[in-house]
């Protein structure tokens, strides 16, 4: 519908008093926004990670740390125990590379059941609000809303204190087109819809673990 | 068993208010969400220092948005295509319809799974596309308890806010085929609709979304949910529908942090919505999921029209809800009361200016303008301001003048004249002291029964206000004067 899409800008530019339409839009988009103006931000409660893990928890999430990536297979194996659970466990393919053996626990490429868990690799945490990053080139989405536990791994390093530093980070990593998902996930999936109460548990994850490594 | 019967509107505001007041279950649901979100709300803006700072940030970003809407608007379009996308351009309701079914057929779908999207119930897309012989599934848990219940949402955030859990349970138990079972608790309620939707996720062709924020600097669509439906619906299928509107548009994603700092606080009374998501074309080579078509329906249906006039403000609208929390009418009403997708006082404002239907006037009206919707919305809109524009135009584009208009005009033109306004006051109080000196309060008085229907109308004693204070002097004001206001 062409000449809808004329009649809206045309409508848009004479409401706004413009001539015509630049020639470049890239150029015309790149003057209107050259001038950032500096973020307004809510204070953090303490230093970035603490801080992190603070608005975490608070948000639901339940909080780990271990010292080197290498624990992690036996730390799933641990969590499973203590919840007195034999999961399988959806692990994202960014874990491929490490060389980590997941012996003690059985692993699956794709969600197959309701009660699996996933474990990924967030790209970033964000100390503003406790949440973690995660984008669709590291980690397939929808393994991060089917399961039923989420576990998602994040290194130390990459703990940012605001939004705005996980987009710098975002444009430097991918100059080019930016992945086709990239989710913020803070603490397991929730509703108010019946009567206003909050109920942990809607379509996504009913709990989700953050595993710091320092 | 609950009842299934469609909902049809009684056209008249009053009358539907009325009836929204001898609703048991409505008045039951309304009281359950209580203070509830005005009290989070609090909660969470008190916990941050600088609020209003980001208020007047987010409307800073809202205003450069509709500055430069066409240029934003345009690199939208452009990096949604170059990322694989393609958007559309809807003047009417019924153009959004018909994209939106094209769609469909070019994708040959027959089920679809839907993320909320108030701008798929503006342009009523369920009831389009159950006529072309497609499945919509809703999947947010109140659309879907309203799919089943047939009625609309009555809240832009929490749909079906006007359904008490017992309703809720009998139309689960109507509804699914699953025998016997307990549906006492809201988990249970919860992890049924959990097991039941799953299975519609996996299977649709095609998933509508709506869209919180469009960044126009990648073409990516910004979605803020709690429950993860709206992810799974934009994810799975092999196509990704989103609906929205023009005025979505934001510059930068700097500028969408502005704008998502505000919003959940302000809706739900959260730092931050559970899952906020960034959608950005279709599934590229090195993506590990997602699908294989994305396409961004934009619809106008006016809103071009506001802008640059006395409503441009409206266009800054987050669809927070928290005018409609905290306003004292949509409180004791509900809202299907106010008729509308947009209910409330942000609805009382964009509905007579998007719809233009017969009654719509009627709404600007339903306000006592105590102004706490303005005090609480994260841009700054001032509502009671523009349904007081919208009470004057519907004054100057009315045919037939009503009693209201009379009276106001011949208000005016006394107030407008000191003498004859204080002479004819004075005649007035000593009159009505005179008649009710006996009692000391009238039961009843003409035009003033929905006032003394409830409660009886004091006497005036002593004389006007303005006759007192000429007795009185200024050094000492009557007793009970109030402060100045209008
Ligand atoms: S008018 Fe303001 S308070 Fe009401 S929904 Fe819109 S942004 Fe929120």
């Amino acid at each position: 519908m062409s000449s809808c899409r004329t009649a809206i800008l045309s409508r848009i530019r004479q409401a706004l008093n413009k001539r015509g339409t630049p020639t470049d839009i890239d150029e015309a988009f790149a003057n209107l926004t050259q001038q950032v103006p500096s973020p307004v931000q809510p204070p953090l409660s303490a230093g970035t990670v603490e801080a992190f893990s603070r608005a975490a928890a608070d948000n639901g999430a339940e909080m780990h740390r271990i010292e080197t990536l290498e624990e992690l297979p036996g730390w799933v194996a641990t969590r499973a125990a203590e919840l007195g659970q034999t999961p399988s466990v959806v692990v994202a393919p960014q874990f491929a590379d490490t060389g980590l053996q997941w012996t003690a626990i059985e692993t699956l490429d794709q969600v197959r059941q309701a009660t699996d868990w996933g474990l990924a690799w967030g790209c970033a945490g964000i100390a503003e609000t406790g949440t973690v990053v995660s984008v669709s080139r590291d980690c397939p989405s929808s393994s991060l809303f089917l399961v039923q536990r989420l576990i998602v791994v994040l290194d130390r390093a990459d703990i940012v204190a605001y939004q705005e530093e996980v987009w710098d980070r975002l444009r430097q990593r991918f100059s080019g087109r930016i992945p086709r998902t990239v989710n913020l996930i803070t603490g397991p999936s929730r509703t108010a819809d019946v009567e206003q109460q909050i109920q942990i548990g809607a379509h996504g994850p009913k709990w989700t673990d953050y595993v710091i490594v320092d | 068993m609950s009842s299934v019967q469609p909902y049809v509107p009684n056209k008249d505001f009053i009358y539907r208010a009325a009836d929204a007041l001898a609703d048991s279950h409505l008045q039951q649901a309304l009281a359950k969400a209580g203070r509830g979100f005005v009290d989070k709300r609090s909660a969470a803006v008190t916990r941050v220092p600088n609020f209003e700072a980001m208020r007047d940030r987010a409307r800073a970003v809202r205003q450069k948005a509709l500055q430069d809407l066409d240029i934003y608007l345009l690199h939208f379009e452009k990096k949604v295509t170059e990322a694989g996308g393609q958007v559309h351009w809807a003047e009417t309701p019924a153009q959004m319809r018909e994209i939106v079914l094209q769609l469909c057929a070019r994708h040959s779908a027959t089920r679809v799974t839907k993320g909320k999207s108030m701008v798929g119930e503006e342009v009523y897309l369920n009831e389009a596309l159950e006529k072309a012989g497609i499945t919509p599934f809703e999947t947010d848990l109140g659309e879907y308890i309203l799919q089943l219940a047939k009625e609309p949402p009555s809240h832009i955030v929490a749909p079906a806010l006007h359904k008490t859990r017992a309703q809720i349970q009998d139309l689960f138990l109507h509804h699914h085929a699953l025998g016997e079972r307990d549906l006492s608790a809201v988990e249970a309620i919860v992890d049924e609709a959990r097991q039941v939707i799953r299975d519609r996720f996996l299977r649709a062709d095609i998933g509508i979304t709506g869209a919180n924020l469009l960044i126009a600097e990648t073409g990516t669509v910004a979605i803020a949910t709690n429950e993860g439906n709206g992810d799974l619906t934009a994810t799975l299928p092999r196509a990704h529908i989103v609906t929205t509107t023009i005025d979505r548009v934001v510059p930068t994603w700097e500028d969408a942090s502005a704008i998502l700092r505000v919003l959940a606080r302000s809706a739900t009374g959260q730092q931050t919505t559970t899952y906020t998501s960034f959608f950005t074309g279709a599934r590229g080579d090195t993506d590990k999921d997602g699908p294989e078509a994305f396409h961004v329906v934009l619809l106008d249906n006016r809103r071009s029209q506001l802008l640059g006039s006395e409503y441009q403000e409206m266009l800054h609208c987050i669809r927070c809800g928290a005018c409609m929390n905290h306003c004292p009418v949509y409180q004791a009403v509900g809202g299907h009361t106010y008729d509308s997708v947009y209910p409330g006082p942000m609805g009382a404002v964009l509905t007579p200016l998007l719809r233009h239907r017969d009654g719509d006037y009627q709404l600007p009206n339903a306000s006592t303008f105590c102004g706490r919707c303005e005090s609480v919305c994260p841009v700054k809109i001032p509502l009671p301001d523009l349904m007081r524009k919208l009470r004057n135009r519907e004054q100057q584009e009315a045919r037939f003048k009503g009693a209201g208009y009379w009276i106001t005009k011949v208000f005016c033109a006394l107030a407008a004249s000191p003498r004859l306004y204080r002479a004819l006051t004075s005649i007035g109080t000593k009159l009505a002291a005179a008649l009710g000196a006996r009692r000391g309060r009238f039961s009843k008085l003409p035009l003033l029964g929905g006032w003394t229907a409830h409660r009886d109308f004091p006497a005036p004693q002593g004389g006007s206000f303005q006759s007192q204070w000429r007795r009185n002097g200024k050094a000492q004001p009557p007793v009970g004067a109030c402060p100045a206001g209008d």
